[in-house]
Parts: structure tokens; sequence; C-alpha cells
């Protein structure tokens, strides 16, 4: 199972065209997720996929809020990793399952892009996930040309 | 005018926490103090921004950035600068942890950076405080009692530090702080020795 967040328009998210199978759950800003279904998705997942608009580079506020609703599935027990404090990550796929980090957006200087980079790192730590792939585009429609989404697009 | 904004900084011993402690060390100036949410009175707040000389941003981080609503409020500012509001305040940022280090705050402390770029505002500098979950512990041996004093004093310094910088309105270099008394282990087993705490508490009332 694969859990794609993206924080685009449902119009650009109809012009994308990405296919997905049965068992794939997306997540957007139209659509209304509960807490407890973030947290057991994310838990579950094969693939996270995260589309955002660079945002200070950073995500963008309705991934973070997205993120930040994940807080009662690591936590509130802390344990020590590579030489600091991250919390316990409570699901039973950690390292199991993928990150993939599409930020889209014009004019993303160097060093946004460079803290972004840092963020889906230290996310990807933090979540315990198995890898993470970070990718920029200055469009949305650029996101077909997206090798780690080519599996959605016909 | 010094404008503090509240980003929902609930790991701070109480919301007044940062305020109250850099209260005194701003001596005469104007302190106004403004919560970010959703429903906060925009105009109000824009007329604060421009007439502010020293802006300080206090938020919690959570996943290496700071809530939501505080980068759609950063976002909101960003677009009255463009819109053609002029803020000549300099910007200074305390920034909260649950984590023992100081340092997992700098990922969000660039964010801020990256942000005061785009809007055209000074940075003036970042506190990162670390291990903020401790004094809430509600040990009540009378050795817990003098390291959580020691605790509030470790903050305490820092953020009086901060409060002069936004006084004279001088750049500074960051600082991500941990509290030095506690180690990193001790910190981790008394954190989690209080939520199984809760947690007991929790399924005894369900």
């Amino acid at each position: 199972m694969k859990v794609i967040v993206h924080d685009l328009q449902e119009k650009s998210w109809q012009v994308l065209g990405m296919q997905f199978h049965e068992k794939d759950i997306v997540i957007g800003e139209s659509m209304e997720t509960a807490e407890k279904d973030i947290e057991k998705l994310i838990g579950s997942c094969r693939q996270l996929v995260l589309i955002s608009r660079c945002v200070y580079g950073g995500f963008s506020p309705f991934i973070q809020g997205v993120l930040n609703k994940c807080r009662r599935h690591f936590g509130p027990f802390l344990e020590m990793r590579h030489g600091q404090t991250h919390y316990q990550v409570h699901n039973g796929n950690k390292n199991e399952f993928g990150m993939v980090c599409c930020f889209y957006g014009d004019q993303i200087t160097a060093k946004e892009e460079q803290s972004a980079r840092i963020q889906s790192v230290s996310d990807g730590i933090s979540l315990q996930a198995r890898g993470v792939k970070i990718v920029f585009y200055n469009t949305v429609d650029e996101l077909k040309n997206c090798k780690e989404l080519s599996s959605f697009f016909a | 005018m010094v404008l503090f904004l509240d980003g929902g900084c609930v790991l701070a011993r109480n919301q007044d926490f940062s305020v109250s402690s850099m209260r005194s060390y701003l001596q005469q100036e104007e302190l106004i103090t403004a919560k970010i949410t959703e429903n906060m009175d925009w105009n109000k707040v824009c007329r604060y921004l421009e007439e502010a000389q020293a802006i300080v941003l206090a938020a919690d981080v959570y996943l290496d950035s700071v809530s939501s609503e505080v980068l759609r409020f950063l976002e909101k500012v960003e677009q009255a600068v463009i819109d053609g509001e002029s803020i000549g305040a300099t910007f200074y940022a305390v920034l909260y942890t649950e984590l023992y280090e100081g340092e997992q705050t700098c990922i969000a402390m660039e964010i801020l950076k990256n942000f005061c770029l785009r809007a055209n505002i000074t940075w003036g500098r970042g506190l990162g405080i670390g291990g903020n979950n401790l004094e809430t512990d509600s040990d009540k041996s009378s050795l817990w009692k003098r390291m959580r004093k020691q605790m509030v004093d470790f903050r305490l310094g820092f953020l009086q530090e901060q409060a002069l910088f936004v006084r004279e309105r001088i750049q500074g270099t960051d600082v991500y702080i941990h509290p030095k008394e506690v180690s990193r282990k001790a910190y981790i087993r008394k954190i989690n020795r209080r939520a199984k705490k809760i947690n007991r508490v929790k399924i005894a009332q369900n």
C-alpha cells in the first residue's frame, strides 16, 4: 500500500492524472482525514509520498499539519538513536517503508533547497523510514517526469 | 515597541514563560503579545508588525518545523510585504523542543531565516531550547525539586540574554541549548517514566 499526501488544488491534481491501485490512499487538502486514520496509514504503508510546495525550505503548511497529526504515532516515549534523542516509533513497519519527498515551486533558492533536503532526511530518520528520496521541480506538471512517481503514470 | 508572537509554545512551562522572563530585561520597552491562531485579528497584527522595532516569535518544533498555523501566518506576512506593507523590525526566534538537544530546532530556525530573506526582514538571533518537558514532571522528591529549579534557571539565563539582544536590536549568532544538569540518558528515563505513569492513569480512568 502506498500513501500519497499532497497539497495540490483539485484541478492541478486532476490534470496530473495519476493512477492508483485499489489499496493506495490519497490524502489531499480537499479530503478530510481523521487524525487516527493518518496515524494508521503512515504506520502501515510501504511507501509514503509527500508532494509539497516548498515553503521557506520546508513542507507546506498542509503537509506539515498532516505530519504533526502523526505525533501520537511516535512518542511520548523517547529513545536514543544516532547519538540523539528521538521519539519511539510504534508501528510495525519501521525501517520498511520508503519515503519520497517531491517539492515543487518556482524560485526555490539554493538555501531553501538545502534546508528542504535536510528536513526531509531528518523526518525520514524520525519516522524510521528505510530510505528517503528528494526531488525538486519548478512546476506541478514537471512531476510527471519524476522517476519515483513513474509507477503512478500509465 | 516589541511584538511578541506566541506560536503556540505548549512546551514552555506556561504560555507566559517566555514573555515574563524577557519582560524585565526589556525595561521600559512597550511589549505587545499576539497569539497566532486562525481567527486572529489580522488588521490589528498588521498594524503591530508595521510599528514594531523587534519581533519575537516563540514556537514549538515538531518534526523539524514550526506548526502549520505559524507557517500559514508567515506566508500571510510575506504576502503583506509583497502588497506594500513595510516591516522594519528585526526578527528574533525562540524555539522549543521536547527532545533533549536544542540543536534539533536548527532546521526550523533555517526555515524562519528563509522566511526573513523572502519577506525582506532583518534576522536578529535564534535561540533553540531542548529538553523542555523536564520541568513538567510532577515527581515530588526534594532532589528532583532542586534539579527542577536549576532547569528553570538554566533556561531563564538564556532567555534573558535573548531579551538583551532584542532590547538593543542587535544581531547575534544562533544559540542552541539543552539541560546540562541532566544527562541525555537521565532525561530519556525521566520522560519515559512520566509517560508510562500517564498511560497507567489513562488506562485506569478508562
